[in-house]
């Protein structure tokens, strides 16, 4: 008896001994990731997710998972036949149907598309936390920042796709499941866009500067990129010239009136805030190049196309545009496969932002000035006041940059000098803008799509059936471009 | 007569004085085995004292020693025996075998001690005599080959070890290697650090069957490794040093011509560089690439009218010479293993270093203590304590990935060696006319990372035998790890740049991660073994509780402010980015099981074990596993001649794998203070998956010479997990989850069969093979196919067998072709080209001709199974022949099937440096464009084009050993060596194969699902190596 009283006793002993710092309780915390309880209803959270805002925007849409660089190959802004980032495959020649197929190893849309509706519901999540009286130091700039949060996803996907899930906090809005098309998804966020203006312009705030680095944050400074951003999505939505007719110019005046008075800029930190397209990839060196076509506009003596018999084009020497020298750099040998197609060879190079590609922490430029310019002199051209027009054309960039002759008052010479300017001046500021260019003048070659169908592997998820889009897949003239420059 | 008692009672006395001081007399003998042979080397002992001595090689012995005093015979594989000292002066002992020592006993996955011939489920045994013939370089590698059911594939860098996979895949999602478990420790970190010199025994337990005694962990199977300990008898030292060096033996051809026209004076330039037409080049040119400036060339090369890739360059370098060198090996190991009644102990130390086979690359050092005691407290309490304590240093090589490709990438004319110009060595871009290739040499040589280990495995048993039948053991285990990485870029280090000539400095980063993980075991058993009459009953009743913390954090500093300081202080503070991942693992479970042996012949065992862990959805905590299983020893009963033993056995049984540890919260996934983008919902119905095996196996020893053992299993794995997309939109933005979706179910056929050809004194030769096929299928998936692995090349889809390579194919039959036929095109116009591709007739050796996609009735291309990963069976040979004093042993690994998609090679023919190019040498009839391999190249997109059959036969160890015999060690020193071996060592000497690459047995780390793949792309190549090792024991 005694003998097995000893050994329970050493038994125990040891295991006691032993279990110090040993946990047996099951449930184990993940202390890695905050949970979606916290998420949803804590006011740190929830201010912590409104500052993530417009960085999770800014890097969806300058990913190269996303479709930026496909779009300025297929606008004949930039030329590269890599295969990466469906660069290649979505700018050849002739134009063929995108692979939508999740198969494919060059998708540029479901990172995209996933990345968007998570911002989505955070902004949701962060107005319903508003308006149900969360507790926030400043609920207003909260508020006003949700809102622009739901239009800057919202409407960056009706942008790039044909459909558009709409919801909010308590569930999805409209009919159904919420699916609308890209019209009503843009007349959607344009709305949320107007109450975070009007949030804005009522109160006085100022955003933390980690929501946007380098950027003074104010409330007055916040409405004027809300309203600049506002004029740009207003009038880039539509998928072709006849649409143009639906665009309300007079509230694209309004914005454009309301809008920066300088370049908005934001400060790279090359951790959480670095620009891949398209000041990365479309102007490193061996990457993308400058399209023959843009080469032409800015000296007429250039080629406008790389034929298949042209060795090699020399450097200009008279260009018509100063911005030749200064923003460009001409590049002696070309680096692509010639049995890729010639056509996409081009002798210049975009090297305007060479110090980002050099620095990587400095200022970028999102949003210029003289963008915002060209909506309000389209907006005056649309609406029958072509002096007015020429007038802010012949004030911006053509001349002050460009050293272009002073443009002529009439609507075929303004017109193309806003294209000129939109092409030239800041289609290497932020995502798709020379696409969105070309797309709404018709001038996107035959075949190329004119917007992205839900992604396959979204489709699958539902599931629903495979459809896409481009080369003649889709309806003429509304899914794919039946124009084209050349 | 008074004198005369007194005479004769000093007389007694003297007499019994006498016979007390003969007491202590002089015993001697003979020791023979269980054949009557002559056994030297045997240890005898007196009891309770440190008198001892040994058997010499006639197996005769003389000792001192008392009447009554009792001797202890001990030698390896035979049971102790005792003797009493009595009258006689000598004692004669036959010794008996110990089936326990000679590994004829397995403990894994059983009841309790079993002898192999009464297991009713299979585990295999490695022994450490098996092992010592060529020492691996860890244990991950030292099982390949020898034991059937395991596939092995080395992974080339030092340190790596291997992978290993028992039977078939058993997951779709998650590790495929097996739970590993060192004297009782559970071990996280896997098996590359762990030493072979060390080891005494491995026993694999491969089947679900039997591993379903460890439950959730053992979905995967287990591999269970003892190492030495100390054995009673005189101290005994061993020492073994080896050396050798690795290399390459197999180069990658690549192109040697190209296809752009030849300035007319390019002969005056040879040996400095390439002159084209068309291009101006500046003086000094060193045949390098900048982007502009004053060295940069001017023009364009022209293209040969002909398009043709058959032109000379004007300068030859070897860059696999310079790139791969040879590296050297050292290995030194000593052992002290002595033992007595009460105690026994075992202390080993041993230093490896290996240097692998890149330049400027330092490789792995290794450094491993271990202690092993096993005391005999009481007669009722003992206790084993193992130690081991081992530190790891390991550089690993930069360029990343990538830079095996660049290797084989570069045209013959670029210049590695030429200086930056900063002085810097190796020029940054040094192919003249690429300007996207980094000089892999610099890549290298900037490199400066290197990571350091320290581990300590520490085991501690106690057991109490509380009666004859009944013994209790409580055990604690723990494994400890620290990890620190540093990787230091110099300020100076290159990298591609808006600077005018195409690269400048990158200003430097300096990146530190630290990791910290501590997983321990409690566990506590009841063991009962009693035989009533002729049944024999073991039983056992555990409980088990593990922890696991592991701790991890990283920081990492861009823009050095000052050179030369590698201090996180060296950065302005908005350069400077930290993140940091926290696990914890626990789990609680318990068994019972039960063993009955009747007549020693009918054998059946059944067990339950219940799981409860933290990682399992919170939903599904607890989770059963069972096993049934029986044996029949058809020898008891049916004597058939010539048949010593025959054994048929049947068992079905689970076991799981655990979910990973995020996998289950809802959560979003922080970084740097940013929200992850792409959201994963979470699950808390999660469950483990579950792997039932049904296994039926034969055991056989006939002829006295052969033992076989065959055996076939059927293994389904269901509740398989996979990350399932979702729709964001209905998701709250979550596209992703994981879920429990499919079934794998895999046939396995083993064969194991060992023969002894020839068996005399002085000439033995034994025979192994053994023989392996399995296969995996998805037999259920309730859930959208996916692609996973390297480029998503492999499909999970239902019916498709796991492994299965999927992409698009060019058309390579007329009748294909017939069915796309272009507008206005017939099928004459086309024929099928040298390549085996279909191609217009017309077009064949211009620039037009080109290999066409095979689509579909819409015209989208196909996308089909194209290549599959896992070989049609494996086949293991050993062989072991021994003439006296000599020792010469082979193991051939034979792999028939099993497909590696040679990315590489598709890669290099976008820059056109895959030998298939070069057109030079051809008859010009037979020649093709550069613009035609531009189109098998596809773009880089899975094509079956560049799948290849990687089957191979390699000598995988070969050695030839000498012992000196003992008659002359005898003479050296007065006996004190007891063995002098030296030994000449080859591994992976010979490999035959048709692979492309630099080595067919190929492994690609895919972290979506953590598991290794068969592309080859940024994979270390497996080496030769060959070395000399001399062991002394004295």
């Amino acid at each position: 008896m005694k003998r097995i009283n000893k050994y329970l006793m050493v038994m125990l002993v040891l295991i006691i001994a032993s279990c110090q710092d040993f946990e047996t309780d099951l449930n184990a915390t993940n202390f890695e990731s905050p949970n979606d309880e916290i998420l949803g209803s804590d006011p740190v959270a929830l201010l912590s997710t409104a500052g993530n805002i417009m960085n999770s925007w800014f890097i969806t849409t300058h990913s190269t998972s996303g479709p930026g660089a496909a779009f300025a190959t297929m606008a004949d802004v930039s030329t590269c036949s890599w295969g990466n980032f469906g660069m290649r495959d979505l700018s050849s020649e002739p134009r063929l149907a995108f692979n939508n197929t999740s198969s494919y190893g060059n998708n540029v849309t479901k990172s995209y598309f996933n990345s968007l509706y998570s911002l989505l519901t955070d902004s949701n999540t962060i107005v319903a936390a508003v308006e149900n009286g969360t507790e926030f130091d400043d609920p207003q700039m909260v508020l006003a920042m949700g809102k622009f949060g739901q239009a800057l996803s919202i409407g960056y996907l009706a942008l790039v796709f044909d459909k558009v899930w709409l919801y909010d906090a308590e569930g999805p809005i409209g009919e159904g499941d919420g699916s609308t098309d890209y019209e009503t998804g843009m007349a959607y966020a344009l709305d949320r866009l107007d109450e975070a203006i009007a949030i804005a312009d009522a109160n006085s705030f100022t955003l933390p500067e980690s929501w946007i680095p380098g950027y003074t944050g104010t409330s007055e400074n916040l409405s004027e990129l809300m309203n600049s951003i506002g004029a740009r999505m207003l009038v880039s939505n539509v998928r072709n010239t006849a649409q143009k007719t639906n665009i309300t110019w007079s509230k694209v005046i309004q914005y454009a009136d309301n809008g920066i008075t300088n370049d908005f800029e934001i400060l790279m930190d090359d951790v959480v805030w670095y620009d891949l397209i398209p000041k990365t990839y479309l102007v490193y060196p061996g990457w993308a190049r400058l399209d023959m076509r843009i080469v032409n506009m800015l000296d007429p003596t250039q080629p406008d196309y790389w034929t298949e018999d042209l060795v090699s084009v020399p450097e200009s020497t008279s260009p018509i545009d100063a911005r030749l020298n200064s923003d460009f750099e001409f590049l002696g040998s070309n680096s692509f496969r010639p049995e890729r197609g010639k056509y996409h060879f081009s002798n210049y190079r975009y090297s305007r932002y060479d110090d980002y590609i050099t620095e990587w922490t400095i200022n970028v430029t999102e949003f210029s000035k003289a963008e915002l310019d060209m909506y309000k002199a389209e907006a005056l051209l649309m609406t029958n006041d072509v002096s007015g027009a020429a007038a802010i054309v012949n004030a911006g960039t053509r001349i002050t940059r460009g050293e272009l002759p002073a443009v002529a008052e009439n609507t075929t010479d303004v017109q193309a000098a806003i294209h000129h300017e939109r092409l030239v001046e800041f289609s290497f500021t932020s995502m798709g803008l020379g696409f969105f260019e070309m797309r709404k003048e018709d001038q996107l070659q035959s075949g190329t799509l004119l917007h992205f169908p839900v992604p396959g592997e979204a489709l699958d998820a539902i599931p629903a059936d495979y459809y896409t889009f481009g080369g003649t897949s889709g309806v003429a003239g509304e899914d794919y471009s039946t124009g084209g420059w050349r | 007569m008074k004198t005369k008692k007194r005479g004769i009672l000093a007389l007694l006395l003297v007499f019994i004085v006498h016979l007390s001081f003969a007491q202590q007399k002089t015993i001697s003998g003979t020791v023979t085995d269980q054949d009557g042979l002559p056994l030297p080397g045997v240890n005898i002992l007196v009891k309770g004292t440190k008198t001892g001595t040994q058997t010499g090689f006639d197996g005769e012995y003389t000792i001192a020693g008392n009447v009554g005093q009792v001797l202890i015979y001990t030698y390896l594989g035979q049971k102790e025996t005792t003797r009493t000292i009595d009258a006689k002066n000598s004692i004669n002992v036959q010794m008996e075998e110990d089936a326990e020592a000679l590994q004829e006993v397995v403990v894994t996955g059983v009841a309790g001690a079993t002898d192999k011939r009464k297991l009713s489920v299979t585990v295999a045994s490695v022994s450490a005599e098996e092992l010592k013939k060529v020492p691996a370089g860890s244990a991950a590698s030292a099982l390949q080959g020898k034991v059937s059911g395991i596939s092995v594939n080395n992974l080339g860098r030092p340190g790596q070890g291997a992978t290993i996979i028992l039977r078939g895949a058993a997951n779709l999602y998650g590790s495929q290697s097996p739970l590993v478990i060192l004297d009782g420790v559970f071990v996280e970190g896997g098996l590359a650090d762990i030493n072979v010199d060390d080891i005494a025994s491995f026993e694999i337990v491969k089947g679900a069957s039997a591993s379903s005694l460890y439950g959730s962990r053992a979905g995967n199977g287990v591999i269970v490794i003892s190492s030495k300990r100390g054995k009673i008898g005189k101290t005994e030292v061993t020492v073994r040093a080896e050396t050798g060096f690795s290399k390459i033996t197999n180069l990658v051809d690549t192109n040697q011509s190209h296809g752009y026209e030849l300035a007319s004076d390019w002969q005056n330039f040879q040996g400095q560089y390439t002159k084209y037409e068309g291009v101006t080049y500046p003086s000094n040119y060193q045949s390098v690439y900048a982007n502009n400036g004053p060295t940069a060339v001017q023009g364009s090369r022209i293209e040969s009218a002909d398009g043709y890739s058959d032109n000379p360059y004007g300068v030859y370098n070897d860059f696999q010479d310079l790139f791969f060198k040879t590296g050297i090996n050292k290995t030194l190991y000593s052992s002290i293993s002595s033992g007595g009644e009460r105690a026994k102990t075992f202390f080993s130390f041993e230093n490896t270093d290996a240097e692998g086979i890149l330049a400027e690359t330092e490789g792995y050092k290794r450094s491993s203590i271990r202690a092993n005691i096993d005391y005999q407290v009481f007669d009722w309490l003992t206790f084993k304590a193992s130690n081991n304590y081992i530190r790891v240093s390991d550089f690993s090589p930069g360029g990343g990935d990538g830079v095996f490709r660049s290797i084989t990438r570069l045209a013959p004319d670029a210049n590695l060696i030429a200086n930056n110009p900063d002085g810097q060595p190796y020029y940054f871009k040094p192919d003249p006319w690429e300007s996207e290739i980094d000089n892999p040499l610099y890549s290298l040589y900037s490199r400066d990372a290197e990571s350091k280990q320290q581990r300590f495995l520490g085991g501690y048993l106690l057991n109490f035998k509380l009666t004859d039948w009944l013994n209790a053991d409580v055990e604690y285990s723990f494994e400890n790890n620290t990890y620190r990485f540093n990787r230091t870029n110099k300020y100076e280090t290159y990298t591609t740049s808006g600077d005018e000539i195409g690269f400048g400095y990158s200003k430097g980063s300096l990146n530190k991660n630290n990791s910290f993980d501590l997983s321990q075991k409690v566990q506590t058993t009841l063991n009962f073994a009693k035989t009533f009459g002729d049944l024999d009953v073991k039983s056992k009743l555990s409980y088990l509780a593990e922890d696991r913390h592991y701790e991890y954090y990283s920081v990492t500093g861009n823009d050095f402010k000052f050179k030369n300081l590698p201090s996180l202080d060296n950065f302005d503070s908005a350069n400077v980015s930290a993140n940091s991942n926290q696990q914890d693992e626990r789990a609680q479970n318990m068994f019972a099981i039960l063993g009955l042996v009747f007549k020693d012949r009918y054998i059946v065992d059944g067990l339950f074990r219940r799981d409860g862990s933290s990682l399992f959805g919170s939903e599904n905590r607890w989770n059963n596993y069972y096993r049934v299983s029986g044996a029949y020893r058809i020898s008891e009963d049916i004597k058939i001649p010539g048949i010593q033993e025959l054994k048929i056995n049947a068992a079905r049984g689970t076991s799981g794998q655990r979910p990973g540890f995020d996998w289950q919260y809802e959560a979003t996934a922080l970084n740097t203070g940013v929200l992850s983008s792409a959201r994963r919902a979470g699950n808390p119905f999660l469950k483990p998956s579950l792997t039932t095996e049904t296994e039926y196996g034969l055991n056989a020893a006939f002829l006295n010479r052969f033992r076989l053992s065959v055996a076939y299993s059927n293994q389904v794995a269901s509740d398989q997990f996979m990350i399932v997309n979702l729709f964001s939109p209905a998701n709250a933005g979550k596209s992703s989850q994981w879920q429990n979706v499919g079934d794998l179910e895999s046939d396995t056929y083993e064969l194991s069969l060992n023969s002894k050809i020839i068996d005399k004194q002085n000439v033995k030769w034994n025979v192994g093979v053994n023989f392996t096929k399995s296969s995996a299928t998805i037999t259920k998936l309730n859930a959208p196919e996916q692609k996973v692995g390297p480029d998503d090349l492999f499909l999970i889809k239902e019916g498709v067998e796991f492994g299965s390579m999927f992409g698009r194919k060019f058309v390579t039959d007329l009748n294909t072709m017939g069915s796309q036929l272009p507008d206005g095109a017939t099928i004459a116009d086309y024929s099928v080209n040298s390549d085996g591709v279909v191609v217009e007739t017309a077009s064949i050796g211009t620039t037009s001709e080109a290999a066409i996609i095979e689509v579909d009735s819409d015209g989208v291309a196909v996308n089909e199974k194209i290549g599959n990963q896992n070989a049609d069976f494996r086949v293991g040979i050993t062989s072991n022949f021994s003439y006296k004093n000599f020792d010469f042993y082979m193991l051939w690994d034979w792999k028939q099937g099993g497909d590696v998609y040679n990315r590489n090679g598709q890669w290099n023919t976008i820059s056109e440096r895959n030998v298939m190019v070069d057109q030079a040498g051809k008859a010009d009839s037979e020649k093709k464009t550069r613009v035609y391999y531009g189109s098998l190249y596809d773009v880089n997109q899975n094509n079956s084009f560049w799948v290849e059959d990687a089957s191979y036969v390699k000598l995988r160890e070969i050695s030839l050993a000498y012992s000196i015999p003992s008659k002359v060690l005898q003479k050296i020193n007065g006996n004190f060596f007891k063995e002098v071996k030296l030994s000449l060592i080859g591994r992976n000497i010979l490999t035959i194969s048709d692979y492309k690459g630099w080595d067919p047995e190929v492994s690609q780390y895919s972290a979506d699902t953590q598991q290794y793949f068969a592309v080859d792309y940024g994979v270390y190549p497996n080496q030769s190596s060959y070395s000399m090792s001399l062991q002394l024991k004295f």
